[in-house]
C-alpha cells in the first residue's frame, strides 16, 4: 500500500517536471523573440544614449551624460515633454471613463446589445492607419461634416488639425475612441464577473443605483480599472501614430510628444544618441508613472 | 528516457536559434518601388562582375525608361550588375538616412540639393573628383562653368540636371476669365501675378477654381524673397538669414494671395486635402511655378494626367525690381558616391551613363555638356506641339537662355533638412492667422540656428 502510494507521488512529480520542462520549451520561441527584438534593443538605446556611433566610419566615442545635459537645456524636448502631458491629460481620463460607461451601457439589458457591442469595438480592430483617413475627412476644415454643420448654424468653426490650441486636443480624442473598445470589452469583463448577491444583499441594506456602483462594482472591478489604468498611461505615453500621420508633429511643434521627438531627431536629423537619450527619460517618466500607481494601488484596488 | 527528453530540448532550442538566426542574418535589399529589383543575392560578385547598389526614387527607378536604361547599360558594361532599391520620394530621405547610418553598402545615392548638401554635412560622402578623371570626366569643366566645388575644394556629387523653373498656366482658366495669356518671353512680376490670380478665381459649375497654385514647399513661401537677397538664406556667419525683410516680403505676398484675395487654396485646406504637387493638373487652378519636371512628370504624360485643357509657359515670375529679368531658382540634382561604396569608380560609369542616357529620355536637359542638347529641345518641342508651345520657347525655358539669373533655390550650406522642415512646421502659424509674420520669423531663425550650431558642434 505504501509502496504503492510512493509510486505514485513518484509518477506524480515527474509528470510535473516533464510539464514545467514542456513549459519552458514552449516559452523558448517567445523568449528569443523577446530577447532579440525588446530586451536587447531597449539595451542598446541605454549604450547609445552615452556614445556617440558613428557606423559610416566606425567610430565609436564616449559622451557620458553630455546628451542628458544637452536634453535638459533643450526647449523642443521641454515642449515635447509638457505636449505628451496635455496628451495624457486628456486621453486617460477620457478612455477609461468612455471604457467604463460603454461597458456599463453593454452590461445593462439594452435593445439591440449585440450590434451595439460591435459598435463599440469597430474602431479598435480597425486598421489605424484607415480610422485617421476617416478622421482626416471628417475634420476636414470646410467640407468636412463637423464644420459644415457647425458652419450651417453660423459658426466659425476651427482648423483641427493646423491650428496650435486644436490639434494635440482632437488628436487625444481620436487615440481615446481608437483604443476605447479594448478597455470596454475588459470592463465589461469585469462587471460580469461582480457576484449578483452581494448586488442583493446592497439593495437589502437600502442601497441605491448610485450607492450600489460606488460601493460594490467600483471596488470589485478596480483590479481591472487598475490594469487599465497602467496600460493606459503607458499606451498615452506611446502616442505616434496619429501625429505621425496626421500633424507630423506640427503645426510650429503642437502635437510634438516625446515619441514623436525621439522618431523625428533619429530619423529627420538623423541624431540617433540624443533621440536614445530621450528615449531613456521617457522609459523612467513611464517607470516612475507605473510605479507611483503600483504603490498608490493599495488604497484603492480591492483584491477579493 | 531522461535523455532522449533532454535531446529534444537541444533540438528545440537549435531549431528555434536557426530559425532567429536565419531571419536576421538575411541581408535585406528588397525594395519599396513595385517594378524594381526584389532581392538581391548576398554574394555580390561572381567571378569578375561587380554588382552596383543604387539608390533612387521609385518615380524614377520605377519608369520603364529606367529599366530599359538599366538593361541597355549592363549590356554595355557586362562586367557591372545594377542593383536598384527604390524608394518613394515621400519616404526617401529617412531611407537614405537609415541606410547610411546603420553601415548598409551602397555605392550611388540620388538626391536633390537639400538631400546631398544634408549627406555633406553629415560626412556621408567621398569626394568624387579622382574618380570622375579615371572614367574621363572633368568634373572643374564638363558641368559648366557655374558648377563650382565645394569649400574644401572637393567635388562631392556628380550632377544630374539643374532645374529650370518657370510659369505655367492653364488657358481654360484664363479663357474662362476672359484674361489675357502671359508674355512668353517677358517675365510677370509677382504684384501682377497676384491681380491676374484673383481674376482668374472663380466658382466654375459649382466647383471651386483658384487662380494661383502653390505646394507646401519652401521656395513657394520664400523664393520670391531669394530673387530678391540674390538666394541668401544664410547670414555671413553661417547662420539662418530667413528674417531678412525680403524674405519678410515673399512671405507676406503669398498671404495676400491666399487670405486677402483668396486666389490660392488656404493652407488648412491644402493640408487636410493631401494636396499633392501634381495636384495642379487636375485642371482646378489658373496658373503655378514649376520647374521641368512638371513636363516630365505630367504635362507630357496626358494618359497619367488626362486634360481637355492646354497649358503654356512663361518665364518665372520676378519682384518688380528685377522687371524684364529673366530668373531662374537654381538647385541640382544629382548623384553621390557615399564614403563606404566598394565600387566607386563602377558607381560614376553608372552615373556618366545615367545622366548621359536615362535622363535625357525622361526630358530633362543633363548639366554634362558632352551631351547634345539640340535634340534635347526638339524633343521636348514634339510632345508639347499640342499644347502650341514652340521650340523657341522650350529653348529659352528650358535651359538654353545664357543670360538666366540663378537664385539658389532653397537653404543647403547648412543644416538644409532642419532648415527646410523647421520652417514648413512653423509657418503655418502664418499662415492659419493665429500669429504674426515677425514672431513666427523669429521663431524659425532660433531653432534653426540652434540647429545649425549644433550640427557644427557634431
Amino acid at each position: 500500500m505504501v509502496e504503492t502510494k510512493k509510486r505514485r507521488a513518484s509518477n506524480s512529480h515527474s509528470l510535473e517536471r516533464a510539464e514545467r520542462r514542456m513549459g519552458l520549451i514552449f516559452a523558448i520561441p517567445s523568449f528569443i523573440g523577446y530577447s532579440l527584438f525588446v530586451a536587447l534593443p531597449m539595451l542598446f538605446v541605454f549604450v547609445l544614449s552615452v556614445f556617440k556611433i558613428d557606423l559610416m566610419s566606425n567610430t565609436i566615442t564616449f559622451q557620458g551624460m553630455s546628451y542628458f545635459d544637452k536634453l535638459l537645456h533643450d526647449d523642443d524636448f521641454w515642449k515635447a515633454f509638457a505636449n505628451t502631458f496635455k496628451y495624457l491629460v486628456i486621453y486617460v481620463p477620457l478612455t477609461l471613463l468612455l471604457g467604463l460607461v460603454m461597458a456599463l451601457i453593454l452590461h445593462s439589458r439594452v435593445y439591440l446589445r449585440g450590434m451595439i457591442r460591435a459598435f463599440f469595438i469597430i474602431p479598435y480592430i480597425t486598421t489605424y492607419i484607415a480610422t485617421l483617413v476617416v478622421w482626416n475627412v471628417f475634420l476636414h476644415p470646410t467640407e468636412g461634416p463637423v464644420n459644415s454643420l457647425l458652419m450651417s448654424w453660423g459658426l466659425n468653426p476651427p482648423h483641427y488639425m493646423v491650428d496650435t490650441r486644436w490639434a494635440l486636443p482632437v488628436l487625444a480624442v481620436i487615440g481615446s475612441w481608437k483604443d476605447v473598445g479594448f478597455h470596454c470589452l475588459l470592463f465589461l469583463a469585469a462587471l460580469q464577473g461582480v457576484p449578483r448577491d452581494l448586488y442583493e444583499a446592497s439593495s437589502i441594506d437600502g442601497a441605491n443605483g448610485l450607492a450600489r456602483f460606488r460601493h460594490v462594482t467600483l471596488p470589485l472591478i478596480s483590479p481591472t480599472s487598475f490594469f487599465l489604468l497602467l496600460i493606459t498611461i503607458i499606451g498615452g505615453l506611446q502616442a505616434f501614430y496619429q501625429m505621425a500621420l496626421l500633424t507630423k508633429g506640427g503645426p510650429a511643434f503642437s502635437t510634438t510628444t516625446l515619441t514623436y521627438h525621439i522618431y523625428r531627431t533619429a530619423f529627420e536629423y538623423y541624431d540617433f544618441s540624443y533621440a536614445s537619450a530621450v528615449g531613456v527619460i521617457l522609459f523612467l517618466i513611464t517607470l516612475v508613472l507605473v510605479l507611483i500607481n503600483w504603490f498608490g494601488q493599495k488604497k484603492w484596488v480591492f483584491y477579493q | 528516457m531522461k535523455k532522449r527528453r533532454m535531446s529534444y530540448i537541444v533540438l528545440a532550442l537549435f531549431l528555434c536559434l536557426s530559425l532567429v538566426l536565419a531571419a536576421c542574418g538575411g541581408k535585406e535589399k528588397a525594395t519599396n518601388g513595385s517594378g524594381t529589383k526584389d532581392i538581391a543575392q548576398d554574394n555580390n560578385e561572381t567571378g569578375n562582375q561587380v554588382t552596383i547598389e543604387v539608390l533612387n526614387i521609385s518615380q524614377y527607378a520605377d519608369t520603364p525608361e529606367y529599366k530599359a536604361f538599366v538593361e541597355r547599360f549592363e549590356e554595355k558594361y557586362p562586367d557591372i550588375k545594377v542593383e536598384t532599391i527604390s524608394v518613394p520620394h515621400e519616404q526617401y530621405i529617412n531611407k537614405r538616412n537609415i541606410m547610411l547610418a546603420s553601415g548598409e553598402k551602397v555605392d550611388l545615392i540620388w538626391g536633390n540639393g537639400i538631400y546631398q548638401y544634408d549627406a555633406i554635412n553629415k560626412g556621408f560622402l567621398m569626394p568624387i573628383e579622382e574618380v570622375a578623371q579615371e572614367i574621363g570626366v572633368d568634373m572643374t569643366t564638363d558641368f559648366g562653368s557655374s558648377f563650382k566645388p565645394e569649400k574644401d575644394g572637393h567635388y562631392y556629387y556628380f550632377p544630374i540636371q539643374q532645374n529650370n523653373w518657370m510659369l505655367y498656366y492653364n488657358k481654360k482658366v484664363f479663357d474662362d476669365a476672359g484674361v489675357d495669356y502671359p508674355d512668353p518671353y517677358e517675365p510677370l512680376t509677382w504684384e501682377e501675378v497676384a491681380d491676374i490670380a484673383e481674376r482668374l478665381t472663380q466658382t466654375v459649375d459649382g466647383q471651386k477654381v483658384y487662380g494661383y497654385f502653390y505646394n507646401h514647399w519652401g521656395m513657394y513661401y520664400y523664393g520670391y524673397g531669394s530673387q530678391l537677397t540674390d538666394g541668401k538664406f544664410y547670414t555671413d556667419d553661417l547662420l539662418s538669414n530667413i528674417d531678412d525683410p525680403e524674405f519678410k516680403r515673399s512671405m507676406e505676398w503669398l498671404y495676400d494671395v491666399m487670405n486677402n484675395r483668396g486666389a490660392a487654396m488656404p493652407i488648412s485646406q491644402y493640408i487636410s486635402n493631401n494636396t499633392d504637387f501634381l495636384s495642379y493638373w487636375n485642371g482646378g487652378f489658373g496658373m503655378v511655378v514649376g520647374a521641368q519636371w512638371y513636363t516630365q512628370l505630367a504635362a507630357t504624360k496626358k494618359s497619367e494626367f488626362p486634360r481637355d485643357w492646354k497649358f503654356g509657359i512663361a518665364p518665372m515670375p520676378v519682384p518688380q525690381e528685377m522687371k524684364g529679368k529673366h530668373m531662374n531658382w537654381s538647385s541640382i540634382d544629382s548623384l553621390a558616391v557615399p564614403k563606404n561604396s566598394e565600387h566607386p569608380k563602377e558607381a560614376l560609369l553608372f552615373a556618366k551613363e545615367y545622366v548621359s542616357d536615362y535622363t535625357l529620355s525622361t526630358g530633362a536637359l543633363p548639366m554634362y555638356n558632352k551631351i547634345d542638347a539640340n535634340q534635347y529641345y526638339e524633343d521636348i518641342a514634339e510632345q508639347l506641339k499640342d499644347d502650341d508651345i514652340t521650340l523657341e520657347q522650350i529653348i529659352y525655358l528650358f535651359g538654353g537662355d545664357p543670360d538666366v539669373i540663378n537664385v539658389a533655390e532653397k537653404p543647403v550650406l547648412a543644416a538644409p533638412q532642419e532648415y527646410e522642415s523647421i520652417f514648413l512646421d512653423q509657418i503655418i502659424i502664418y499662415y492659419t492667422g493665429q500669429d504674426e509674420l515677425d514672431p513666427v520669423l523669429s521663431s524659425i531663425k532660433d531653432k534653426v540656428d540652434r540647429a545649425i550650431l549644433e550640427q557644427k558642434d557634431r
